[in-house]
């Protein structure tokens, strides 16, 4: 299994899991479909679907050029009926049902953003059990046996109320992240709390641009967790097995 | 175990006991929005000066006031200190203990910096006349204000202070404002005579006469101002409510549930396109929650 990043943060999210066999599960529809079809190399045939957490357009963009171009949109009501997209292609999913999309299990799991908004407990043999978390502000689950985090770190609260962050400029969007996206303080804290006797990667993503530190975040989340830890920049393409042999 | 320890020991455990009743107090009217203080002020810190200073107060009869007074009452003056956001090391009050009554009372240099922070006070001076200067004052018909057209000191008039003519204190308001308040020896005389006669009235008869109409001009702003002022100060401090209310979700809600996928079964098991669970949303549904037009869900962050 190999994990690609095509875009990740407030610009447009877009991750893709490429087996082995060729199939792939893309994870967001928030950047121009012609990149992504350029990724594929113009092949759409391999590709299983489409899962898109919410309605924001860095995560729901390319929702509806994807369903015209014949790929399986899943996603919440409340999502479909937001980017009011009406195609046979796109296909409603609910909280903690299991779906079965090719050889993956897909589990919508409720986050807490500004919008009601999903993160994704997925399984593949050959990943295993892949977490997916973006947009929230805080996870209301701890897992079990995960082998691969996709996790956000949004911002540090340190840089949000530092010299450059948002909270010495604007009340409105510093107040807006702390209640809907994830700290790299509460990411760390989220890892702690589960067991990574299991985990393989952890992959950090959607860092702000004005509030995070990568290089930062990477050495600190590498120090506290002792796992092999990417942050998603765009073009970050990586092993994404069950087990790093 | 010596007296003098067990004393010491006494004092101590008062000071500890009234630390605690004291910060709790204080953070009881700050958790039910009744006190902000203010935010160059650090609470914790001015009772620790505090104690300094107060191991030094003495009663009339010799005694430590802080075995003397009331507890009850050093905790009110400790709380009146920190309400008014006062330093007791910077001079800007003084404990006195009446008694078993412990009081805080203000000084002029602390009626002084509430003046600036209340009052809009930007600067006040003041001065006194001796015999011999030239001092020419009128006053404003149009606003009553008082002002000074001269005032001219020689080296030799300075410092005589058995000669001391009058006082004035000269401010400014933010706003630009300037005023002044003149009062003559005999009023200063006056006003000396309502308090007790100590000797610093006598030894520094310049400075005190300079606290006499600084005190009469502060009193004067400071009194007179509004509580728009001690909005503003509650406004530089407010609560940080989306951080609390954030924190107490996380720390209440986050991490909690255990989710296992083994857990969760298919609710059907086909291919991708004929997976039962999915289904286009119907017409219906989606007339009835239609998004709200300018609402959130097109905004990217």
């Amino acid at each position: 299994m190999e994990f690609t990043v095509l875009g990740s943060g407030s610009h447009g999210n877009c991750y893709i899991l490429t087996s082995e066999n060729g199939d792939q599960l893309i994870i967001e529809a928030g950047i121009k479909l012609s990149r992504v079809k350029k990724f594929l190399d113009f092949n759409l045939n391999n590709v299983l679907g489409v899962l898109v957490s919410h309605s924001h357009l860095d995560h729901a963009k390319a929702m509806k050029e994807m369903t015209e171009s014949g790929i399986n949109v899943y996603a919440s009501s409340h999502t479909i009926e937001a980017m009011d997209i009406k195609s046979h292609r796109v296909k409603k999913i609910e909280a903690k049902k299991a779906y079965k999309i090719g050889p993956w299990k897909v589990i919508p799991i409720e986050m807490k953003h500004d919008v009601p908004c999903f993160g994704f407990v997925l399984n593949h043999e050959e990943c295993g059990n892949v977490v997916f978390i973006t947009d929230t502000y805080y996870s209301p689950f701890k897992f079990k046996n995960i082998n691969n985090w996709i996790v956000e770190a949004n911002y540090s609260e340190e840089i949000l109320d530092g010299k450059e962050g948002y909270g010495n400029q604007n009340d409105f969007l510093r107040n807006r992240v702390l209640s809907s996206h994830l700290s790299i303080e509460n990411c760390w804290d989220l890892l702690k709390k589960n067991d990574l006797t299991q985990t393989n990667n952890i992959v950090l993503t959607h860092l702000s641009d004005t509030n995070s530190h990568a290089e930062n975040f990477k050495r600190m989340t590498k120090e506290k967790t002792g796992k092999s830890v990417h942050i998603a920049e765009t073009g970050l393409n990586i092993n994404f097995d069950k087990r790093p042999f | 175990m010596s007296t003098e320890n067990k004393k010491k020991n006494e004092v101590a455990k008062i000071k500890e006991d009234i630390t605690q009743t004291v910060l709790a107090r204080i953070q009881d009217f700050q958790e039910a929005g009744e006190l902000t203080l203010h935010k160059n002020y650090n609470a914790p810190n001015a009772l620790k000066a505090a104690y300094l200073v107060l191991n030094e107060v003495k009663t009339k009869d010799g005694k430590p006031a802080l075995t003397a007074c009331k507890p009850s009452t050093v905790a009110q003056a400790l709380l009146k200190m920190v309400v008014l956001g006062l330093s007791p090391t910077k001079g800007q009050l003084y404990f006195i203990p009446y008694g078993e009554k412990l009081e805080c009372t203000v000084s002029y240099l602390g009626e002084i910096l509430l003046a600036k922070r209340f009052a809009e006070l930007k600067e006040i001076n003041a001065n006194v006349i001796t015999e011999g200067e030239v001092f020419e004052f009128g006053v404003d018909t149009k606003t009553g204000r008082r002002f000074i057209t001269k005032h001219s000191q020689t080296l030799e008039s300075i410092g005589n202070d058995d000669k001391i003519i009058g006082a004035y204190a000269v401010y400014t308001l933010n706003d630009g404002t300037t005023n002044c308040d003149v009062m003559s020896m005999k009023q200063i005389e006056q006003s000396w005579a309502q308090g007790s006669n100590g000797p610093a009235k006598k030894n520094f008869k310049v400075e005190m006469a300079k606290r006499t109409i600084l005190k009469r001009a502060i009193k004067q702003i400071l009194r007179s101002s509004d509580d728009s002022a001690l909005h503003n100060v509650a406004d530089e401090k407010k609560v940080d409510e989306t951080k609390g209310y954030v924190d107490n979700k996380v720390n209440k809600e986050a991490n909690r549930e255990v989710f296992d996928i083994d857990d969760v079964d298919f609710e059907e098991v086909k291919e991708k396109k004929s997976v039962k669970q999915v289904e286009a949303p119907t017409q219906e549904a989606s007339a009835e929650e239609k998004p709200q037009p300018g609402g959130t869900q097109a905004k990217a962050f």
